[in-house]
């Protein structure tokens, strides 16, 4: 019975798990040097899709919403011009990243100029839990720069559900 | 309005650079709205660009986040003046596990001319850094020192738990205990600072310090899995070191205080019927470990509570209950010892590291994708004891990093030559449709002038009076067809025939009314008039707009035919394959050294169970050799 006693000492772990020193092996030189060649790639290569894919005068959308809302954004449903464009569904995680203050491309594209016609349905849980779905549409024109409009979905607290609230950008 | 608009992102600015990075995204940089397109200047889009950031950085996609801020790096967009993507930029670094790119940033903006603030957390950054990297000395310098003075109350607790940390580490309890104290036990991180420093007291030999300290954990608050987790392991380790000092009724109150079916439970199982065991209570001990019998016997306390429930009953007289125990343990032990004998093969198969990978790329957790197939094989406990060795869970969270650049490495692979065919068929198409559009464009271009000329020129002939003396002007469609008729009448009426003088009179009365009538709707037909010009000349905008947008499309169109992105994506092939070989070296090593770590502890435990076996099998013929002896006994009448 005795021999158990140690065990009591064994269960005794978890002190402070004050990062112990880097290996510095030559593994974890390999590591550290694998990931910043990673992080160059990447960003190269997304600065050369960018160039391919999205000419200068290219249209984004964008999603915030209001910094500590209590109504949970569950899914948002984007067309532009009657053409489905984007659809997005919020993990817990996501919409946090949202409440604290994240923005999210919802879409970015090539569109002709010219007015176009977007609309945005979005579901979302009141305080209270009740589920909801709202529909905008917003007009606007594409010129010759870049566009970006941000769709913000702000607390309407008289009716304890969202509304939005948009702000375009020309790139002159 | 431009102007104030400016004053506005510079104020914003200045704040993002005033807080820290998380919290200048919390700043609304906007108090007005549905102000209609205004210029995309650089804050604007730095706005943008870094909100971008803040979403990726807060749903933990790391990576994204690092990528977004060093694209925008390359586009100019942020720059070393840029302080709070700077910062952010760091700690990301920090956190990916790249240290030396942190360390020059964080250099790079003490050097600088910074706020405050932004200077405190700058350097608190800094001490993280050498902190994570086992630097204590270095970041006990920083943390203590008043570079970081001036901290907001968030990034101070945590100034403080690092310090109490590297206090701990040096078995400075005093000095530790001083920065604990103003750490709050509401805060997680709070919790796990007073437990380790209970912990740490216990085994620096301050057991009364300890004690008292993990027993406020247990009225501490927290409804999480995480804190109640915390105050189970709490009570654990207060209620085992009250046990080793013979403190027993004091050891069961707070064993008693483990949720029976928490994280800890067996281990308190096995513990608490230890207490009641040391106080003679054996009686009392046994239903314990009989509980602990029945839970799953590839933890260590059950292992443990096998052989102690049977050694329970012999010593309560109970031998064939106390044989049947045994035996049970030896059937138990072997089945234990085949599951990691399965375990170890498991361990050996190719491609058992990548099991270990949770479903979602960005997830940080240990838990195994396919947790559901180990747990069956019971390979799961075993794994979990591996996870929670520090040197092992680094290993594997490298691993899993890796593991995602060979993810992304593999979707460039597959996107490049798309991406080239892409760039092939917009060269064919440009090469064929620009002159045919260039020369379209010459006409239409005049045509649009035209047209806004036209419209202009409506716009301005339009009075801002009604004017009857042009009926026409302000009559609708019908009142005008019928003005035109009946003025032609009255002009040609002497050549007409049957101009008597009755008709004269007829007629002046139809044009009285019809001048009456387009009189009456001649405001609402000048309105009309009015809207439609506005309409002419907001329409005749956009088209200049299209046309503004066709010239810069063909200007960029132009440029593409003579750019050389072609070759600069064919030369990302070759660095792709050279990093995607990397990535494959460096995944096999990390998974040989991570098979060695699990392949010794599994080892380890085999070498354990095997020697319960044997003791669970001595335990046996011993006890039916005292049978067996009893039995001759009686028999001769000895």
């Amino acid at each position: 019975m005795k021999a158990l006693l140690p065990l009591c000492g064994a269960f005794l772990i978890g002190l402070c798990t004050v990062a112990s020193a880097a290996d510095d092996d030559g593994l974890s030189e390999q590591i550290r040097q694998l990931k910043s060649e990673a992080l160059d790639l990447n960003r190269d290569l997304t600065l050369l899709e960018q160039e391919l894919l999205y000419a200068s005068p290219q249209t984004s959308i964008f999603v915030s919403v209001d910094v500590g809302t209590p109504i949970r954004l569950v899914d948002v449903n984007l067309t532009i011009d009657g053409q489905h464009v984007g659809y997005h569904f919020y993990s817990d995680q996501e919409f946090e990243a949202l409440t604290k203050g994240g923005i999210q491309r919802l879409y970015t594209g090539n569109l002709a100029s010219g007015r176009h016609v977007m609309e945005a349905t979005i579901t979302g849980y009141d305080p209270l839990g009740k589920d909801y779905q709202k529909t905008t549409s917003y007009t606007f024109t594409k010129g010759a720069g870049k566009k970006m409009v941000e769709m913000q979905v702000v607390d309407d607290l008289n009716k304890q559900q969202h509304k939005f609230e948009f702000r375009e950008w020309n790139q002159q | 309005m431009t102007q104030v608009r400016r004053k506005r992102w510079l104020v914003a600015a200045c704040l993002a650079t005033l807080l820290s990075p998380v919290q200048a995204a919390k700043v609304e940089f906007f108090d007005d709205i549905n102000e209609g397109p205004i210029p995309l200047g650089q804050e604007e889009h730095r706005y943008l660009a870094f909100g971008e950031v803040m979403f990726d950085y807060y749903r933990h996609a790391n990576f994204n986040a690092i990528n977004t801020l060093l694209v925008n790096q390359q586009q100019a967009l942020f720059n070393e003046d840029t302080d709070y993507a700077e910062l952010l930029l760091g700690d990301l670094y920090v956190t990916y596990g790249l240290p030396g790119k942190a360390e020059v940033i964080f250099n790079r903006l003490l050097e600088k001319d910074i706020l405050s603030r932004t200077r405190a957390q700058t350097w608190l950054h800094k001490a993280a850094l050498h902190y994570r990297e086992g630097n204590l000395a270095e970041a006990a310098m920083i943390l203590d020192g008043e570079n970081v003075e001036g901290l907001d109350p968030a990034d101070d607790a945590r100034r403080r738990l690092m310090l109490a940390n590297i206090f701990m580490a040096e078995e400075d309890f005093a000095g530790a205990l001083d920065y604990l104290h103003s750490v709050p036990l509401s805060t997680d991180e709070g919790r796990y600072a007073t437990y380790n420093m209970g912990v740490a007291l216990i085994r620096g030999g301050h057991r009364e310090q300890g004690v008292a300290l993990l027993k406020s954990l247990l009225e501490a608050g927290g409804s999480s899995d995480q804190a109640l987790a915390l105050r189970d392991r709490a009570a654990l380790a207060s209620g085992l070191t009250e046990l080793r000092e013979g403190k027993l009724q004091s050891a069961r109150a707070d064993l008693r205080q483990v949720r029976s079916d928490g994280p800890f439970s067996e281990d308190a199982l096995l513990a608490l019927g230890l207490a009641n065991y040391r106080a003679g209570e054996i009686k009392r001990a046994l239903p314990l470990w009989l509980e602990a019998v029945r839970r799953n016997s590839s933890h260590p306390s059950v292992q443990e509570a096998l052989m102690l429930a049977p050694r329970a009953y012999e010593e309560l007289g109970g031998l064939p209950q106390a044989l049947a125990g045994y035996q049970y343990a030896a059937s138990e032990y072997r089945q234990a010892l085949k599951d990691i004998q399965k375990a170890i093969d498991n361990i050996a198969k190719p491609g058992w590291s990548e099991a270990l990978l949770p479903e979602d790329g960005n997830q940080a957790g240990l838990l195994p994708a396919n947790s559901g197939d180990l747990a069956q094989g019971n390979e799961l406990s075993y794994l979990y004891k591996l996870f929670s060795s520090n040197a092992f869970a680094q290993r594997f969270e490298h691993y899993r990093q890796i593991h995602q650049i060979k993810s992304m490495v593999e979707k460039w692979q597959q996107s490049l030559p798309a991406l080239q065919e892409t760039y092939q068929i917009q060269q064919q198409s440009l090469s064929r449709n620009l002159p045919h559009v260039r020369g379209e464009m010459t006409r239409h271009m005049s045509r649009q002038e035209q047209l806004a000329l036209a419209s202009d020129k409506v716009s301005a002939a339009i009075p801002n009076f009604v004017d009857m003396s042009k009926p026409q002007d302000v009559a609708n469609a019908e009142q005008a067809i019928m003005w035109k008729k009946v003025d032609a009448m009255a002009r040609q009426f002497g050549t007409l025939p049957g101009s008597s003088h009755a008709n004269a009179l007829r007629l002046r009365k139809v044009r009285g009314l019809l001048l009456w009538d387009i009189a009456h709707q001649s405001i609402e037909q000048r309105q009309k008039q009015e809207q439609a010009a506005t309409q002419l000349r907001e329409e005749s905008s956009v088209l200049g707009e299209r046309i503004a947008a066709v010239q810069q499309q063909i200007r960029d169109a132009t440029l593409r035919t003579r750019d050389d992105l072609g070759q600069r994506l064919a030369e990302q092939t070759q660095r792709i394959e050279t990093i995607k070989r990397l990535t494959e070296d460096t995944l096999e090593a990390l998974e040989k050294s991570m098979q060695a770590d699990a392949l010794a502890l599994l080892l380890a435990n085999q070498q354990k169970l095997a020697d319960q076996l044997a003791e669970a099998h001595l335990a046996v013929a011993r006890l039916q050799d005292s049978s067996a002896s009893d039995g001759s006994k009686q028999r001769t009448g000895s």
